[in-house]
């Protein structure tokens, strides 16, 4: 039996990890489209009489997706779970993968399908409520859609590890800490890079053609790093702090 | 079975509670983990079952570093403690969750500690009364066939049947490549069932021995006077005399009495090593 990953240890695993969260989820789905559906009524008047689902649907899957990743690792903040989830006999791996599957995959899957399923209910509450209302439907296939997943596959991993490194209270804490590191990576680019960019430097720059091309490939690289190295970052830094826990 | 070699352990900030521990454990055996509070008994347990890193040292624990927490190792080794956590599922439903990652499980075993304890299946656990909990939580284990299971006070919050119960399912479980480790202050409830007597204070191991051994170099028994000191051990006063344990150096057969075995070990280690070490 493989130390790291069995597929059968892994299955009983998801199971425990779904039925334990099950509850969480279904309540966090019903509460953010129960929220929707009731803001249609109000939405229209804000917002140019336009209900536009696929922004509606991303502010979902960004707080309800987080609120979950958060509590991923909830029994870890209490130390008679604790110890029942760290002597569970699974591995680490197994341990990391099936809150990932069922708070990152399975969120997605979940709300994606819960919204595309709720959203006549959802137009047919705004066209009662205001019959001028222009409605731009949801099509899950969308390229705002897809990018909005693609957005949260990635962050999402922030609240994991948050979730294994922090005890109580992890959302609030974890934002507070996305905060804090934001001024603090503003200000160190500010003191050190703030510099390059007065008169001389930037001069300097000018001459030696620290032009357009130059920051495209800067933002490139970014987003690269970005899209496919944060999230395994992020993977990695959990599965480190959940094989370190201790009770 | 468990294998430590200088092992020191302390808690961030605080001075090292274990340093150099040496402690082996063949299989085999029910263990009786007695200390004062503070001892460091928990600590012990925790680091066992791979809940708490050793700083330094050795810890082997059925074949396997319990830091490593690889299921092949969390399979063998379980873990009951005094304080614990049960999901609000049915007795049946968490059996039916829980059981398949413990290879050996026995329903068939599990059902019979059951019954014994006349626990009701179809109740939510979480509405059990903490005795009923603690039965199940031991009958889980039990039925797990793991070859190491701890309990952390086992018998505190259960009736005087239940304790009788409790000895009568933990010694039909025992098996040679099996060991139970009772850590307990309820000692009375423990007399006839461990065996060997693990004493911890202040973080070491101050008494290491088997009942053969206790019996040959101790006699515990009531006298009307104090016997003379050279002999003497630790004495409490009682009514119309004394409770004395005293070297045996008639070798009589004594009945054991924990509790003044645990104070004799706790109040003069030193003479008690004396006696232990001397051919």
């Amino acid at each position: 039996m493989n130390k790291h990953f069995h597929f059968s240890r892994f299955w009983l695993l998801l199971k425990v990890d779904f039925l334990k969260g099950q509850r969480a989820t279904l309540m966090t789905v019903a509460v953010i489209l129960g929220i929707m559906t009731i803001g249609t009524v109000v939405e229209p008047l804000l917002d140019d009489n336009k209900i536009i689902h696929a922004e509606n649907f991303a502010y979902g899957l960004f707080i309800g997706g987080f609120i979950l990743s958060s509590q991923a690792f909830s029994s870890l903040s209490n130390s008679l779970k604790g110890f029942q989830y760290l002597t569970l006999p699974a591995s680490t791996f197994e341990k990391l993968l099936s809150m990932w599957l069922l708070t990152c995959i399975g969120w997605m899957v979940v709300y994606t399908l819960a919204y595309w399923v709720c959203s006549p209910l959802i137009n047919l509450t705004a066209q009662l409520s205001s019959s001028s209302v222009v409605i731009v439907s949801f099509n899950p296939f969308s390229g705002f859609v897809i990018l909005a997943l693609k957005f949260y596959f990635v962050l999402q991993g922030i609240f994991l590890v948050g979730a294994v490194h922090l005890k109580g209270y992890v959302l609030p804490k974890t934002l507070f800490a996305l905060v804090l590191y934001g001024i603090l990576g503003m200000l160190i680019f500010y003191l050190f890079l703030g510099d390059m960019m007065n008169s001389e430097v930037e001069q300097a720059l000018a001459d030696i053609n620290f032009s357009i091309p130059t920051l495209d490939l800067l933002r490139i690289v970014l987003e690269w790093i970005f899209w496919w190295f944060f999230a395994p970052l992020c993977w990695i830094i959990t599965f480190l702090g959940l094989k370190e826990k201790e009770v | 079975m468990i294998e430590i070699e200088r092992l020191s352990f302390g808690y961030k900030k605080k001075p090292l509670l274990f340093e150099h521990l040496d402690i082996s454990m063949p299989s085999g055996n029910i263990y009786g983990l007695l200390g004062k509070n503070g001892a460091g008994k928990s600590t012990l347990l925790k680091l066992i079952t791979g809940l708490l890193f050793p700083k330094q040292g050795k810890l082997q624990v059925v074949g396997f570093q319990p830091k490593d927490r690889r299921p092949q190792f969390l399979q063998e080794v379980y873990l009951a403690t005094e304080e614990f956590y049960l999901p609000p599922m049915k007795i049946a439903q968490f059996v039916q969750l829980y059981s398949p990652f413990y290879p050996r499980f026995s329903h068939a075993a599990f059902q019979g500690y059951i019954e014994e304890f006349q626990l009701p299946l179809k109740q939510k656990l979480s509405s059990l009364s903490y005795g009923q909990k603690k039965k199940f939580l031991l009958s889980f284990g039990l039925a797990t066939d793991c070859k190491l299971l701890i309990l952390d006070e086992p018998t505190n919050g259960l009736d005087i049947p239940s304790k009788s119960q409790f000895r009568k399912v933990v010694t039909s479980a025992i098996h040679e490549d099996r060991s139970f480790i009772i850590s307990t202050h309820q000692i009375r409830d423990m007399e006839n069932l461990i065996d060997p007597i693990i004493i911890m204070d202040e973080g070491k191991v101050v008494f290491f021995q088997d009942y053969e051994q206790i019996s040959q170099k101790l006699t515990i028994s009531r006298q009307t006077t104090l016997p003379d000191e050279d002999i003497l051990v630790y004495a409490a006063a009682g009514l119309g005399g004394y409770q004395v344990v005293t070297k045996n150096i008639e070798q009589t057969e004594t009945n054991l009495s924990l509790e003044l075995l645990f104070q004799a070990v706790v109040n003069n280690t030193t003479k008690i090593n004396e006696i232990f070490n001397s051919l």
